[in-house]
């Protein structure tokens, strides 16, 4: 099905090649998983499956890749469409119509096939993924995972062999990731070839006939599914392994974060009875809670359950209907630099967030506002660049960073604030193991300091290694309050940790 | 403000529907440049307004008037405001009444009979009609774009407006006008970052699905003019003949 | 690029020269242009009885946006595709206002049509602030005659209204073209436009 022989590709205006002398044999019917820390060139691997590289994206490529008797130097990406169904991370940015089934019709209209033919294929598609009843809808109102669903539906209709799925599930809470893999199995079993890439993988354990482990632009690991069984090696490939995770804390209690000190006498933060409407309906009702200082909160719950709204509402980006959120210590007259001591917080898209050409003016950037002077904003600026590891990249534009580097640019930015509070929504998301890792150290290092933290996110194993407290919201409201530790007692083993996960995402 | 409320009402709707809504987008479109033009023609007030009626009871008909009134009334008061103006100017309200009124009904005409087309009709519809009427397909798939991305680049602006909230700047006007670097720093530059990278994931997903250029497309839903439609033209070309008629007959005997 | 092909019987412009890639991107832009326009429209046009005021508002803002997305499509022809677009959406979706389809199509052939003879493609700082200036200029030039002919009061819209209208326009749109290619400029460094 596919066969790739001594691949190279480096990306247009880089040297540093993406990828290194890749050779892959794909058969008819098979499932592999393709995975690696973030950067390793999977995501670029898929591209050049279809074409996209080298005729979309430009750049330098060497040796061949047929897919399906087609060599990909030879037809362009359309042509191609038919082999390959290929589906993106986020499913928005690959809709171009409001109803499903417009949107599932779209590629066979690009065949110019005739209605009844279209027709065929739009239900046929949809009923493999399970979607017929929301032929009609419009795709907006969907869930994530019905939206990934419909993603592909869209793929299916113009009837490829061989489907490719780039970092599905990185936007989908547990149960839309279960039906997707559900429905993947369904086509599995119908012959489908199937390459997935991801870095999740306690859910496609069953699934997957072959792993492929990427590092650097090469293939490092080939070989069957006993790899996703094996903790060392994948410890070594810094592959995700959180059922991992609760044996290793269960011997040596090295990611118990009940031993990590912080100050539970001084009072930063108390949220009373907070309320807010969406014009929408939904609403934000009757929570609160209360942090102190070095304390690590998780927020958890499903896509839609009020988490972002919650904390939109404690910094200020909307105004709550009822309730109060008081900071401590309280205000000296309210003014500016007050007002930024208090909090920050990182949002989810990092692009949204960077606004000045260099790194180190990023750090300054908004700091004039507070009335600081330049002598002063250059020596807070020079302090958390070193200590957090960006002197390196002082001169970069932080648009052209990883997006490792980019988080860590934003939380040193509101660093340069002093903040007692800093909130991070969903900052692991399409995080590898090792990236993870160097934000929880991050995190705990300011954590000494005397910062608190509100995590906003559906990552257990992130959520296991750095919070005190975990806060559970359904609906808009909160529905439970445990500690870390209890949650470890209590989900000790690997069912536990299934239970404890369907907790998380409600 | 919340942007994408301002911006999805008419970009983004499926599901509504009545007879106006059902009709062949290329006969409203007619309806549009008729109306319009036999605006120009028109002399007399009387007809003038009668015309702006019979838009607002088409309209009605299709159940947009409410969303239409809206607009309207911002017209109203640009209108009333500008006569306003001339009054004071010239200390003589009568006169300026009737030196606006004709271009203000003109306009109301044109505004009413645009929105009439703009609320019945769906983006995919307009896009088909356009396609008939022989409309390169390439430009139609970059109107499919453009369309589809005013409610999520008004929902990427406020991230930004968020951020930049965040950080301590608040973009109000005397923040602009105190430090222009903010608006080009703060919402130009990361706009433009953010289209970049999602047109280029739009190209993609359209070429791994087969779109080339638009050559050679074929349509899931096909648009043909039918009876109610030669019904309602012929309803419409005749209403637009007398009222042409009456207002020549008024015009010769004044 | 404006190459006869009555053959195919599709239209009088080609435009096979644009990959997905361009028509993507191009569509984004009208999607600003149009956020941008409603924003200033809202603001302007609601507290002035003056019609040219709109022009003249959105003038420097537009081209700016205009600009960038020339810088990186470089091709002559992707003004009129920005001109028709815009032109459909703004007649006939939202504000629905009819006489901006003419005035946007005409004002983006006139500009690609400049373009073509002085310089060949968008690119340099000079082709993006010319082209910018003249499409303000016939736009706003368009737009004003076409509200002479509806009957607004000569008084207030008379030749030499229309004439400074239009002059200002034209300086606000180069000046916009002008920022525009600086933006393209940085886009550049931070490897987001790779030309």
């Amino acid at each position: 099905m596919i066969n790739i022989e001594g691949l190279e590709y480096s990306y247009p205006h880089t040297s540093k090649p993406a990828l290194n002398s890749v050779d892959l044999h794909v058969d008819k019917g098979e499932f592999v998983l393709v995975t690696g820390k973030s950067g390793c060139g999977k995501s670029t691997l898929a591209c050049t499956l279809n074409g996209i590289i080298p005729h979309i994206l430009g750049g330098n490529m060497e040796g061949k890749v047929v897919v399906n008797g087609k060599n990909t130097e030879n037809f362009t990406v359309f042509q191609m469409a038919q082999e390959i169904g290929f589906i993106f991370q986020n499913p928005e940015s690959q809709f171009f119509n409001l109803q499903v089934e417009d949107e599932v019709a779209f590629g066979p209209e690009n065949l110019g096939l005739d209605p009844e033919e279209i027709d065929k294929r739009v239900s046929k598609a949809l009923n493999d993924v399970k979607m017929t009843f929301w032929r009609k809808h419009n795709v907006f109102n969907l869930s994530e995972g019905q939206k990934q669903r419909v993603a592909i539906a869209a793929n299916l209709s113009l009837n490829p062999e061989l489907l490719v799925l780039d970092e599905p599930t990185s936007n989908l809470d547990l149960q839309g990731a279960m039906e997707l893999f559900q429905i993947l199995g369904r086509l599995k079993n119908k012959g489908k070839t199937i390459v997935l890439i991801d870095h999740r993988t306690q859910h496609v354990r069953e699934l997957v006939d072959r792993v492929i482990v990427m590092d650097k632009g090469r293939i490092i690991h080939e070989g069957g599914k006993k790899l996703l069984h094996d903790h060392e090696a994948m410890k070594k490939y810094s592959i995700r392994n959180p059922t991992h995770l609760t044996t290793r804390m269960k011997e040596s209690n090295v990611y118990n974060t009940s031993n990590i000190i912080y100050n539970a006498s001084e009072m930063i933060l108390e949220v009373d009875n907070l309320s807010y409407h969406y014009s929408s309906g939904f609403t934000l009702e009757d929570v609160s809670l209360t942090l102190k200082k070095g304390e690590v909160l998780g927020i958890v719950g499903n896509n839609g359950s009020g988490k972002t709204t919650l904390a939109k509402v404690l910094v200020g980006l909307l105004k709550p209907d009822k309730g109060t959120v008081s900071f401590f210590p309280e205000d000296q007259g309210g003014n500016k630099i007050s007002m930024a001591h208090k909090l920050g917080m990182v949002l989810q898209n990092p692009d949204h967030q960077l606004f000045m050409n260099t790194v180190h003016s990023e750090l300054s950037f908004g700091l004039s506002e507070l009335g600081f002077s330049p002598g002063e904003i250059e020596s807070r600026v020079e302090t958390i660049q070193e200590s957090m590891n960006l002197s390196k990249l002082r001169n970069r534009h932080p648009h052209s960073l990883s997006s490792g580097e980019k988080q860590r640019t934003l939380i040193s930015a509101f660093m340069t604030r002093q903040p007692h509070l800093l909130i991070l929504d969903e900052p692991t998301t399409g995080m590898d193991s090792y990236h993870m890792n160097q934000l929880v150290g991050e995190i705990m290092k300011l954590q000494k300091y005397g910062v608190s933290f509100i995590l906003i996110s559906h990552d257990i194993e992130f959520l296991l290694k750095t919070t005190h407290k975990l806060i559970f919201m359904e609906n808009g409201k909160i529905i439970d309050e445990k500690l870390t530790e209890e949650c470890y007692n209590l989900y000790g083993d690997f069912k536990g940790l299934e239970s404890f996960q369907s907790l998380v995402n409600g | 403000m919340n942007m994408k409320n301002a911006f999805s009402y008419n970009t983004s709707y499926v599901g509504e529907d009545s007879v106006i809504h059902r009709l062949d987008p290329r006969i409203k479109l007619g309806l549009v440049l008729g109306t319009t033009l036999l605006s120009v023609f028109l002399q007399n007030m009387a007809w003038l307004v009668t015309l702006v009626m019979m838009l607002l009871a088409l309209s009605a008909i299709s159940g947009t008037l409410k969303r239409m009134t809206k607009f309207l009334g911002l017209f109203f008061l640009f209108a009333v405001l500008t006569v306003a103006i001339m009054t004071l100017l010239t200390r003589n309200f009568i006169y300026s009444l009737e030196y606006f009124s004709p271009f203000f009904l003109r306009f109301g005409v044109m505004a009413t009979a645009g929105m009439l087309f703009a609320f019945t009709t769906s983006p995919n519809h307009l896009s088909l009609a356009l396609q008939k009427m022989r409309f390169p397909a390439s430009l139609s798939f970059t109107l499919t774009v453009t369309l589809r991305y005013i409610p999520t680049l008004a929902n990427e602006a406020e991230a930004i407006f968020n951020a930049l909230r965040l950080r301590g700047v608040y973009l109000s006007n005397w923040d602009v006008i105190r430090k222009p670097s903010y608006l080009y720093r703060g919402m130009i530059i990361p706009l433009f970052i953010r289209i970049l990278k999602l047109s280029d994931e739009i190209a993609i997903a359209a070429e791994s699905r087969a779109f080339n250029g638009g050559n050679g497309r074929s349509s899931l839903k096909i648009m043909e003019i039918d009876r109610n439609d030669l019904f309602f033209s012929l309803t419409m070309i005749m209403f637009c003949s007398v009222l042409m008629v009456m207002d020549k007959v008024s015009f010769s005997l004044i | 690029m404006f190459k006869k092909t009555s053959n195919t019987g599709k239209w009088m412009i080609h435009f096979g020269n644009f990959t997905t890639r361009d028509l993507a991107f191009i569509g984004m832009i009208v999607a600003l242009m149009f956020i941008i326009e409603m924003v200033i429209m809202l603001g302007v046009a609601a507290i002035t009885p003056f019609p040219g005021a709109k022009s003249i508002g959105q003038a420097f803002f537009i081209s700016i946006i205009i600009a960038v997305g020339l810088a990186k499509v470089t091709k002559v022809g992707t003004f009129t595709i920005i001109g028709i677009i815009m032109g459909v959406v703004a007649g006939l979706i939202m504000p629905a206002f009819l006489p901006l389809l003419p005035a946007a199509i005409l004002g983006g052939l006139a500009a690609d049509a400049i373009t073509r003879i002085f310089y060949g493609r968008y690119g340099s700082r000079n082709s993006l602030v010319v082209a910018c200036g003249v499409n303000q200029m016939v736009e706003t030039l368009l737009i004003l005659t076409i509200m002479v002919v509806f009957g607004f009061s000569t008084e207030i819209i008379n030749p030499i209204m229309i004439l400074i209208a239009a002059i200002l326009a034209t300086i606000l749109g180069a000046a916009g073209g002008l920022i525009g290619s600086k933006i393209a400029t940085e886009l550049q460094s931070a490897g987001a436009i790779g030309n």
